[in-house]
């Protein structure tokens, strides 16, 4: 996929993902402190403005570099900057390339994952996004069905893994002080991911549609 | 509450303002960016240091952006992180082209953020290294130490890696100079009673009347130990073991001792605290060579004070010794 194709398809999924904003309060209320709602919305709303403003030969890494400075500044909290330091490794990683491929991709997504980890300090099974995104990085990696399948196999991972948090005891952030009360509910951040996922699920359809 | 305030929101705001009022021929605003704050002659030629963290513990940050202290800080709202812009923006107005030092206490925000600022500054090739101020050992045991937060001896670490910036020195040395710093300094507190956050009106904590917590933090995080309040030497006893533990201090070893208040605790305490640590380490030969007593690093109006020591070498010693100056602290 193109970079110019990439912008416009991302601002299409965060539109969708907005509407998540309740959702996703309601799951952080149970257990942390609320904000995650406004955190996703208005963090992908200010993607989006961001993405439009950029020039029309942005590469990967300038749109992964505007989302990241977006996401962070619209509703700073500690989810926003890790989420936003994983959107700047990622960007350092795939570099100023006019094209996202499969590889591109997944190297996107391993690097968040690691960059989110390391400064957010959390681990597999600590109930965090962190448990959503592992398992469809296996899935992106070694799966060799077309896209929209793999897209597919992925939503199907990381709502599998959603499922499984609720089982957990969160160990970072404002719900580790909650403790074993948070046995039962899903993570949101985890959900998040998973939201995400599908609103690119259905963005990428909408362009197929479209036949561009 | 009692506090001599206007609206409770625009507190950070109004210090601020009185600050730069009082002190414009040595701090300034980075342009467009009122919570970011540097040395008037920022950036000179200097290898720049950028602390920063949440408002309410004056002279903490801002106190020590000065001549051989930082040259900017990032203000955020009392007891929270300031946001990544605002690190940047300090960041900007301090690099001289020789790269900039994020020096600040270990909190998860702040962590995060001065993070996140390094990535925007590299974006815009501005080299940046951090180093987290780890020194109290109450927060946390030793096996965990890279855990702890930052308190005073954050303070003596400014004044370290700020000499050694102002007399030139590259970024990996005046790093290498912090983490030293932060190495040869522990330090221990005792809290008396609770901080009450202008916007929120309410202690941020309890303690009843006659009550002291040992290693509570400058945010009001919990300590090791819950009690009634005991006499000053007997405090010291309980402090003072818990930040010898970790230092190699021998017969003949100098320190820098530093007896802090935190808010409401009047001077004449830190020198009767003052009078038990000089009497036990001289107890031990060891000699306190360099003293700061008073008011570095508070928490609004909470009662209670700290102890910190640094253990020195030649090195170090040259470092404390050297001038510095700021609306705050002057040697």
């Amino acid at each position: 996929m193109k970079a110019d194709t990439l912008g416009p398809l991302l601002a299409d999924a965060l539109l969708t993902l907005e509407a998540s904003r309740d959702e996703l309060r309601d799951l952080d209320a149970a257990i942390g402190d609320g904000d995650l709602g406004l955190t996703i919305s208005e963090g992908a709303r200010a993607i989006r403005e961001g993405i439009a403003t950029l020039a029309e030969d942005a590469t990967v890494g300038d749109i992964l570099r505007s989302a990241a400075r977006s996401f962070a500044s619209a509703n700073p909290s500690t989810m926003a900057a890790l989420i936003a330091a994983g959107l700047m490794g990622a960007a350092r990683a795939v570099g100023d390339t006019a094209e996202l491929d499969r590889a591109g991709a997944l190297l996107i997504l391993e690097t968040a994952m690691s960059t989110i980890a390391q400064r957010g300090g959390a681990e597999l099974g600590d109930k965090t996004i962190l448990d959503a995104i592992d398992p469809t990085l296996s899935v992106l990696r070694d799966s060799d069905a077309d896209d929209a399948t793999v897209l597919k196999e992925m939503i199907d991972a990381a709502q599998a893994a959603v499922t499984a948090t609720a089982l957990l005891q969160s160990r970072r952030g404002r719900a580790a002080w909650v403790g074993e009360r948070t046995i039962g509910h899903p993570d949101g951040g985890a959900t998040a991911y998973l939201r995400l996922l599908q609103a690119i699920e259905r963005a990428l359809a909408h362009y197929d549609h479209l036949g561009a | 509450m009692r506090k001599l305030i206007n609206d409770p929101n625009d507190f950070v705001d109004e210090v601020l303002d009185g600050i730069l009022l009082a002190h414009p021929d040595q701090l300034r605003a980075a342009p467009g960016e009122p919570r970011a704050l540097v040395r008037a002659d920022a950036p000179g030629e200097r290898v720049g240091i950028v602390t920063g963290g949440g408002s309410g513990h004056l002279p903490v940050f801002l106190g020590y952006v000065g001549t051989g202290l930082c040259s900017g800080v990032a203000i955020g709202n009392v007891f929270s992180s300031p946001s990544a812009e605002v690190v940047l923006a300090a960041t900007k107005e301090s690099d001289s082209g020789r790269g900039v030092l994020y020096l600040i206490g270990n909190y998860g925000g702040d962590v995060l953020n001065f993070g996140l600022a390094g990535d925007y500054a590299d974006m815009d090739g501005i080299k940046t290294e951090m180093v987290l101020v780890t020194d109290d050992v109450l927060s946390a045991p030793a096996e965990r130490a890279d855990t702890r937060r930052g308190v005073a001896g954050m303070v003596l670490a400014y004044k370290c890696a700020g000499a050694a910036a102002e007399r030139g020195d590259d970024l990996s040395e005046v790093a290498r100079i912090a983490t030293k710093a932060v190495a040869a300094t522990r330090t221990a507190g005792v809290g008396l009673s609770p901080t009450i956050l202008p916007a929120a009106g309410k202690p941020t904590f309890e303690l009843d009347e006659g009550e002291m917590e040992i290693g509570i933090g400058i945010h009001g995080e919990p300590g090791v130990h819950r009690g009634p309040l005991e006499t000053a030497d007997a405090v010291v006893d309980r402090l003072l073991p818990a930040i010898l533990a970790e230092l190699d201090l021998t017969e003949g070893s100098n320190v820098l001792v530093m007896v802090n208040g935190l808010g409401a605790t009047p001077l004449e305490e830190l020198y009767v605290l003052y009078r038990r640590v000089h009497a036990d380490l001289s107890a031990r030969g060891v000699t306190v060579s360099h003293r700061y007593i008073g008011e570095y690093a508070t928490s609004l109006e909470m009662a209670g004070a700290s102890i910190s020591v640094m253990a020195l070498d030649e090195e170090l010693s040259a470092l404390i010794d050297a001038p510095a100056s700021s609306p705050f602290f002057r040697q």
